[in-house]
């Protein structure tokens, strides 16, 4: 299933809980650097970016409990 | 060692010599000691020598990260560390709040680093994956713990771990800490001056190696049930909105949320306590200040020293760029100026007509502390030393100490705390010196007065067995619960914790019984483990510690209560039923040394504890270095 995702950066707080489901979802390992979701935190702003192997799951919107992202619908192709 | 969760390596560095070294972690050692604080103990055990000087090349910074680390388990990104502290010589231990940096140095490959030696000059590490390198730290030596990070996050960029320590620690002030990425307080006792020490202003760790689990099927059940849980737990919006302010309100919320500029997290951490204030009004308006918590930023308020927030906020951000720990600077300014005020101390002595506790008077202090000048350099050594100089005829005005160290939560403590709980009995079990963090195992605190079948239950999930139980509920004295027959038990879960290297906090903890915890650890690693081992690989830890200290000759002499808390005013016990007296607290003292399987007269761990952890080459070092074991 692929969903659409909403981000509210605003929300997120930094704990990278999206990158790491993502790469051990993926990549069968826990690495930040191997996920499809991509935080940027400078001083308590973040910055939520998609890399193109993203295949928009949905696990990152799951695992993120701070609801800065967001399932909004299934996308049927 | 190839296991899911460890990383496989220790990291040694000899700041002497230059020289760099990767370890394996030994696969047996990781099996009876778990990780982080387990595998620092023995470490510590192994390679800090008996009678060193802790400022000396010959101490060991040890750090550490459990096997969860750098997984998703929630809120475990806790590292903690291990180091003969300055203030009083014991052999101390600290959990600290991860950030990146645990993560980081899971991730590039090491479960533990180990540092001895002298840095010719200032110098920082650099821990990116194999790429292991000492660097020139002379841009940064001489700023604050939070101004490094921002510098060495403009040099390397982000994500980043980042340790650092801030001007007291580089100048020996005996009660400095390390900071990790500015909001994480580690090494309470002197880890900041042992840096110094060393000529080391940082640590900085970047990983792309990432790290694997054992059984990636077994290992999702109980992760996702512990997510789903979380998302259910009542106090999870409002720890997102007020921080830990949730969960002890120390101020008006709508005070709170004026302040609060945004909150941060340590990796995985579902209730990011960790935040980032903003000043609103006063000389201060605009600054923005990061803070383990706003609740720590009152501090200031609570000595009596201001009531505005800007103030308070402000002294708090000169505090930990410093990296002084707060509770030993304010306290002993007190004390200082108490000593003035009953003639103990001439102004010429203090350099001051007494300390008036105004905000640029104490701002001044806390640089006079930091860079030892005049009066501050006396200060700087910390309670244990000033006692030994000023120690004479106080009683009157005699701090809240033990071992050197600000027993800060107690009915005269500068956190007054009314009950007789875990939190209070271990200010004085605590090997190191007060240390309320095993406490934090048992709620007593939170949960004021709950019926003996609540508690039990509670005990039940930390993995208490039912005789132990038994004897904790047997009342004495009026009592119907014996802390000190609980604290053993309160140790041994937090060190769980600190093993593994999920979070300390209460509000995390209560979702990892000792059974989630075991299942996690076979599930993560592949070494099947019980709740049982689990508790008994922790004992073997804490004994190991406990050991060392012997070692250095701590024993039932230093376990003691500050007078204080005998005076007028008196603990109650947790049903509020009596108060408590000293033959009481001693009276538990004695239950807790029982309890541990120690020996009662010495407070000391006997032959046949030591034998039944597996420790018998203890004994033989005792032997050996006429340490004598009852």
């Amino acid at each position: 299933m692929k969903f659409e995702l909403r981000t509210y950066p605003m929300r997120c707080v930094g704990c990278l809980n999206c990158q790491l489901i993502c790469s051990f979802l993926f990549e069968k390992v826990f690495n930040i650097f191997k996920a499809r979701i991509m935080i940027d935190r400078v001083d308590g702003n973040s910055k939520i970016g998609f890399t193109d192997k993203c295949t928009r799951c949905g696990s990152c919107a799951d695992y993120c409990l701070y609801g800065a992202l967001e399932k909004v619908e299934e996308v049927i192709e | 060692m190839t296991a899911g969760g460890y990383a496989g390596s220790i990291l040694h560095v000899d700041l002497t010599t230059g020289k760099i070294r990767k370890e394996p972690l030994d696969s047996d050692m990781a099996r009876s000691l778990i990780g982080g604080f387990g595998i620092n103990a023995k470490l510590g055990y192994d390679l800090i020598k008996p009678g060193i000087d802790p400022l000396s090349p010959d101490n060991k910074i040890i750090i550490g990260a459990g096997p969860f680390v750098g997984t998703n388990i929630p809120a475990s990104a806790r590292v903690c560390s291990l180091t003969k502290l300055p203030v009083n010589g014991a052999i101390g231990w600290s959990g600290g709040a991860g950030m990146n940096f645990g993560i980081m140095l899971k991730h590039a490959g090491y479960d533990h680093i180990v540092i001895e030696g002298r840095a010719d000059k200032p110098v920082y590490l650099r821990i990116f994956d194999d790429d292991v390198e000492i660097c020139d730290a002379g841009a940064v030596w001489g700023k604050g713990a939070g101004e490094t990070v921002d510098e060495l996050y403009s040099r390397y960029g982000r994500p980043l771990g980042v340790v650092s320590i801030g001007q007291s620690g580089e100048n020996l002030v005996k009660f400095s800490m390390a900071f990790v990425e500015r909001v994480g307080t580690m090494g309470r006792g002197g880890l900041g001056a042992v840096f110094g020490s060393k000529n080391l202003k940082a640590i900085i760790s970047r990983g792309t190696k990432g790290i694997q689990v054992s059984d990636r099927k077994r290992y999702r059940e109980p992760v996702d049930h512990l997510y789903e849980r979380m998302k259910g737990y009542p106090g999870l919006k409002g720890a997102h909105m007020y921080g830990f302010l949730n969960f002890m309100p120390a101020m008006p919320r709508e005070d709170y949320l004026q302040l609060k500029k945004a909150r941060l997290a340590c990796v995985s951490c579902p209730i990011a306590d960790k935040e980032i204030l903003q000043i609103k009004k006063g000389r201060f308006r605009g600054r923005t200040v990061y803070s383990s918590a706003a609740v720590n930023t009152l501090m200031s308020m609570m000595y009596g020293i201001t009531d505005d927030y800007g103030e308070t906020i402000k002294l708090s951000e000169d505090l930990d760029n410093y990296g002084l720990d707060q509770m030993e600077a304010l306290e002993l300014l007190r004390f200082a100026d108490q000593l003035y005020k009953h003639g103990m101390l001439t102004e010429n002595e203090l350099g001051t007509p007494g300390i008036e506790f105004e905000p640029d008077t104490i701002a001044d202090w806390l640089r006079k502390i930091t860079y030892r000048e005049g009066f501050g350099d006396v200060l700087a050594d910390g309670f244990g030393e000033v006692l030994k100089k000023y120690g004479e005829g106080i009683e009157e005005f005699a701090p809240v100490e033990v071992k050197g160290m600000v027993a800060y939560q107690g009915i005269t403590s500068p956190i007054k705390a009314d009950l007789f709980t875990t939190f209070e009995f271990g200010m004085a079990v605590h090997p190191k010196g007060p240390c309320a963090a095993p406490g934090g195992s048992s709620p007593l605190y939170f949960t004021r007065g709950r019926a003996i079948d609540w508690v039990a239950g509670h005990l039940d999930r930390l993995g208490v067995p039912k005789d132990a139980q038994e004897r904790i509920f047997t009342p004495k004295d009026g009592m119907l619960l014996n802390v000190g027959r609980m604290e053993k038990y309160s140790q041994q879960s937090l060190f769980i914790v600190d093993m593994l290297g999920t979070c300390g906090r209460g509000q995390i903890n209560r979702f990892y019984s000792n059974k989630v915890q075991a299942e996690l650890y076979s599930a993560v690693t592949g070494f099947e483990i019980s709740g049982e081992e689990l508790m008994k690989a922790s004992e073997r830890a804490f004994n190991l510690v406990k050991a060392a200290n012997v070692r250095e000759g701590f024993d039932r002499k230093d376990d003691r209560f500050p007078d204080g808390w005998f005076g007028e005013e008196k603990h109650k016990d947790y049903y509020e039923n009596v108060e408590i007296t000293k033959e009481m607290a001693y009276g538990m003292l004695d239950d807790y040394y029982d309890e541990r399987g120690w020996d009662i007269k010495t407070g000391i761990p006997t032959k046949a504890k030591l034998t039944e952890l597996g420790l018998d080459y203890v004994i033989a070092d005792g032997e050996r270095m006429g340490t004598k074991y009852p």
